[in-house]
């Protein structure tokens, strides 16, 4: 398949600290790839150099094919993107703040392609005035719209749903799948909301501490964490004995078992045939959440060892 | 010619902020102050006198300049916006060269501005006069003034662009910008002993003194200081293009 960006084992040093150790990913058109990961663990850095903030230190990132270090110009051609807050100039109408991007490309627009974008992000009523008087949530949405103006094959958002009430994200998360798709366009969206990224994104790499530690399809990630199950039976002593062999854990209204989906039948004709009155068996389905946390935890918790060492 | 679209992009972004309309509003009224001081205190003043006079107040135009070049690398930085500004199909070096070149328009527009209040209000206080004075051209002559004006203009607005692009600071690059332009002819003067001394920046910045025959140091030339100044206008547009195209943008 043709790959829209390909980052190769890409550093970043600022003086002597290593903030980005050797990331490398690849994105194909259509997709949502997610870059999740906790405060300061390098989202930010990452993107700038995609698009040309800062510099690589070492490494490459391509975007369709032209090298952003030595072939600038024809690789952020297709870029659209938002870093940090949309900031924008306040003292323009968010339509002279658009005109002020379309001016930035060298070949000229469609007329109407800045009305249309307006159109998408839904601020028709208010383009016309200026950025000053806007919403936090209006400039995220102007944001956006100045990212697709030319319908960028390559769409990089960093924490776009910051500032968005919960309408407005799910709007915005629904337009990026569904542009995504239409468009075939590859959106690269960095936040810590996890919840956030469970919804939107196919796939979902997850940056710690400036590498990246695991990327996966958004359901294997979901997944990979429902192994729990909560079990509601009784007589509670009577379980806990037969389930010796296994990790479990008291709560209020039952037994929290460690038993992976296909162990669950096999458990169950157990409990019965020892003539336990089962109530409840539920899969406890993690979150997206969970999961990051723990294996982020586990991931701090090498990182220290190892440190200590 | 995206080179005039980009100069739209700066000129629109210059000319829309509050302090654009109200420092040409400042320098009209200063020219109305001085005229009407003038027109109060003096007995007969003849109205190229006056616009001759009124022309002094060029050193406004040239602060005005300074703070609109002062602030606008800077202010980019300040606001953000520069991370939207630098992540187009758009070479760096293209930005800065029409970042300066809208500044230089506007210090031009507002000598302008300074030429045509001083005409009329002159005319108004104190009548028009021919435009042939002992078959001199006056009007001619002082577009040649305004000339001179616009050397010493485009030098300032050039180390104020500089400072400010280096620092990202407009408060420091007009700050700093100013200090010069009051201290530096002053500065000048006690090096005048040493050979050297005509080489500095500002021994050749008032283009004006050699219209008028007072030159600074014996020997000097229009064409001596236009080089000098030339010079210094490299090393600032370099400076300022070196440390713009290399800059990580972290803002
Ligand atoms: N200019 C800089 N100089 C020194 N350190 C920096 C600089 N920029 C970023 N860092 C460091 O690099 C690390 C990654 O920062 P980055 O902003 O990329 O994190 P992030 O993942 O975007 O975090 P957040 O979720 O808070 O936005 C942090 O430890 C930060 O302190
Ligand atoms: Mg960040």
């Amino acid at each position: 398949m043709k790959t829209v960006v390909e980052i190769k084992n890409v550093k970043k040093r600022i003086g002597r600290k290593e903030i980005i150790h050797g990331i490398s990913t690849k994105l194909y058109p259509g997709e949502v790839f997610g870059f999740l990961g906790p405060n300061g663990a390098g989202k930010t850095t990452m993107i700038r150099m995609m698009v040309g903030l800062t510099k690589v230190s070492e490494g490459q990132i391509l975007i369709n094919g032209h090298s952003i270090t030595t072939d600038f110009e024809k690789a952020v051609r297709h870029v659209g993107g938002i870093i940090e807050n949309p900031e924008m100039y306040k003292h323009l109408t968010g339509y002279q703040n658009l005109r002020q991007y379309e001016r930035l490309f060298p070949e000229k627009l469609p007329a109407e392609r800045v009305d249309e974008v307006v159109k998408l992000v839904g601020l028709e009523k208010r383009i016309h005035e200026k950025v000053k008087g806007y919403s936090l949530g209006m400039r995220q949405r102007l944001g956006i719209a100045q990212a697709l103006l030319h319908k960028p094959s390559l769409l990089i958002l960093d924490e776009p749903t910051n500032g968005l009430d919960p309408a407005g994200i799910r709007e915005i998360r629904q337009y990026i799948r569904r542009i995504a798709k239409e468009e075939q366009m590859a959106v690269f969206v960095s936040s810590h909301l996890l919840s956030e990224m469970q919804l939107m994104c196919d796939r979902i790499g997850i940056i710690q501490n400036g590498h990246l530690i695991r990327v996966e399809k958004t359901e294997t990630l979901v997944d990979s964490g429902s192994h729990d199950v909560l079990l509601n039976a009784a007589p509670l002593e009577k379980v806990k004995e037969l389930l010796s062999n296994r990790l479990y854990q008291q709560v209020e209204n039952g037994l929290i078992v460690r038993a992976e989906k296909d162990e669950l039948p096999e458990l169950i004709h157990h409990l019965s045939k020892h003539q336990i009155d089962i109530y409840e068996v539920t899969p406890m389905r993690k979150t997206l959440e969970d999961s990051f946390l723990q294996m982020t935890e586990e991931d701090q918790h090498a990182y220290t060892q190892t440190a200590s060492k | 010619m995206h080179t005039l679209r980009l100069l739209q992009n700066e000129w629109v972004k210059l000319i829309k902020k509050p302090s654009a309309l109200i420092m040409g509003v400042i320098l009209v009224a200063l020219v109305a102050t001085l005229g009407g001081g003038t027109a109060y205190f003096t007995e007969v003043t003849a109205f190229w006198e006056f616009v001759a006079d009124a022309s002094t107040l060029y050193a406004v135009t040239i602060l005005f300049s300074i703070i609109a070049a002062g602030s606008t690398v800077a202010s980019e930085f300040s606001s953000g916006t520069i991370k939207l500004l630098l992540i187009r199909p758009v070479r760096r070096v293209k930005i800065l060269a029409a970042k300066f070149l809208v500044v230089i328009l506007y210090g031009v527009l507002m000598l302008f501005v300074l030429a045509g209040a001083s005409l009329m209000i002159g005319g108004l206080l104190f009548g028009f006069e021919p435009l042939y004075i002992n078959e001199v051209n006056m009007l001619g002559d002082l577009a040649e003034t305004y000339l001179l004006y616009i050397g010493e203009l485009v030098i300032y607005a050039a180390m104020a662009f500089m400072i400010s692009t280096v620092f990202r600071s407009s408060s420091l690059a007009i700050g700093l910008s100013i200090f010069l332009m009051f201290t530096g002819p002053q500065m000048t003067m006690l090096a005048g002993r040493y050979e050297w001394a005509k080489y500095i920046l500002f021994a050749n910045t008032n283009l004006t003194q050699f219209k008028e025959n007072r030159v600074l140091f014996e020997g000097m030339t229009v064409g001596f200081s236009l080089a000098v100044i030339a010079a210094y206008l490299v090393i600032f547009a370099v400076v300022s293009w070196q440390v713009f195209q290399r800059r990580d943008v972290a803002v």
